[in-house]
């Protein structure tokens, strides 16, 4: 059992950037070499195609009485996503003379 | 935005004073540079634009080609690409550059302006040297164009089918004979060569 938090007021650089926090909210204890596959859904993909930085993961505990979090493990690696711009549908982009200009050659509009 | 190379952007500041982007009426975008030999205009949005929507960019100080542009011809031409340059081209970018590999978020090449209407010269004459009937002679043409003329351009003189073109005494007669021609104001000299169609 987990519990997600994206309110990213618990790390200075979740001001920033986009970060999630996973609580395991029971007493299971998952063994050291373990995998684990996190699928997170409803992410928009960035405006433009500007390159998409690293997707880092880092492991906290945090003991019941305190407040703190500390650093287990960490863990950077690229995001794969490749962008691709979007086009413009090209019949839908009409160009004409205002009523006020003229269509004559040479003439300054 | 980039508007096609036949047309040029002829006032800067007309470019600049009057760039909008609007829908219903409301202007979202301040002009953010206009540059004539990129024949760009580039916008600053103001504020958030809905994606899904139609909006009107106004450009203006912009001179027609010099010549007629008629869309749907040039696209029954085996030379595509002289439709191609006519289209109008269109990108976005984010508020970090304007860097295609980084930036970009969506383009578009599409829409086109026909010219139409031939710009009449202001005056056209042709005048004999020896007006008397039967002689050889010099024609003299004369016109003002209130187009330019750039090198190469071709200019078509149809005489009147009374004429007949003559060969100067002495010359090498060709078939067909030669026409020679000499510009006279306006023209660097042998800046004018003439063929008889």
């Amino acid at each position: 059992m987990y519990s997600v938090d994206t309110s990213l007021s618990y790390n200075e650089f979740c001001q920033i950037y986009l970060c999630y926090l996973i609580t395991f909210v029971n007493n299971d204890i998952i063994k050291a070499n373990s995998k684990m596959k996190v699928d997170v859904k409803n992410l928009i993909n960035p405006e433009s195609i500007l390159t998409v930085g690293k997707v880092e993961i880092t492991t906290l505990m945090k003991y019941t009485a305190d407040t703190m979090y500390y650093v287990i493990d960490s863990e950077d690696g690229p995001s794969n996503f490749n962008a691709k711009a979007g086009t413009i549908d090209a019949t839908k982009m009409k160009v004409s003379h205002d009523g006020l200009n003229t269509k004559a050659t040479y003439a300054d509009n | 935005m980039t508007i096609p190379r036949t047309f040029t952007i002829s006032s800067q500041s007309t470019a600049a004073a009057q760039f909008e982007v609007s829908k219903g009426g409301k202007n979202y975008m301040g002009v953010y540079a206009v540059e004539t030999k990129q024949n760009t205009y580039t916008g600053l949005a103001k504020e958030d634009m809905a994606a899904g929507e139609v909006y009107t960019i106004k450009l203006a100080g912009i001179q027609n080609p010099r010549y007629q542009v008629i869309y749907s011809e040039l696209i029954k031409d085996q030379d595509k690409t002289k439709a191609e340059d006519q289209l109008w081209q269109i990108r976005t970018y984010d508020t970090t550059g304007f860097s295609d590999a980084n930036n970009l978020i969506d383009a578009g090449k599409g829409g086109h302006v026909d010219v139409t209407v031939v710009t009449p010269m202001s005056s056209f004459g042709v005048d004999a040297l020896n007006q008397t009937n039967g002689v050889a002679t010099k024609y003299f043409v004369s016109w003002f164009s209130n187009v330019k003329t750039v090198r190469t351009d071709k200019f078509f003189v149809e005489f009147a089918r009374e004429t007949v073109l003559t060969v100067p005494p002495g010359a090498k007669v060709s078939n067909p004979p030669t026409l020679t021609c000499l510009g006279v104001n306006g023209f660097e000299k042998y800046g004018l060569t003439c063929q008889m169609e």
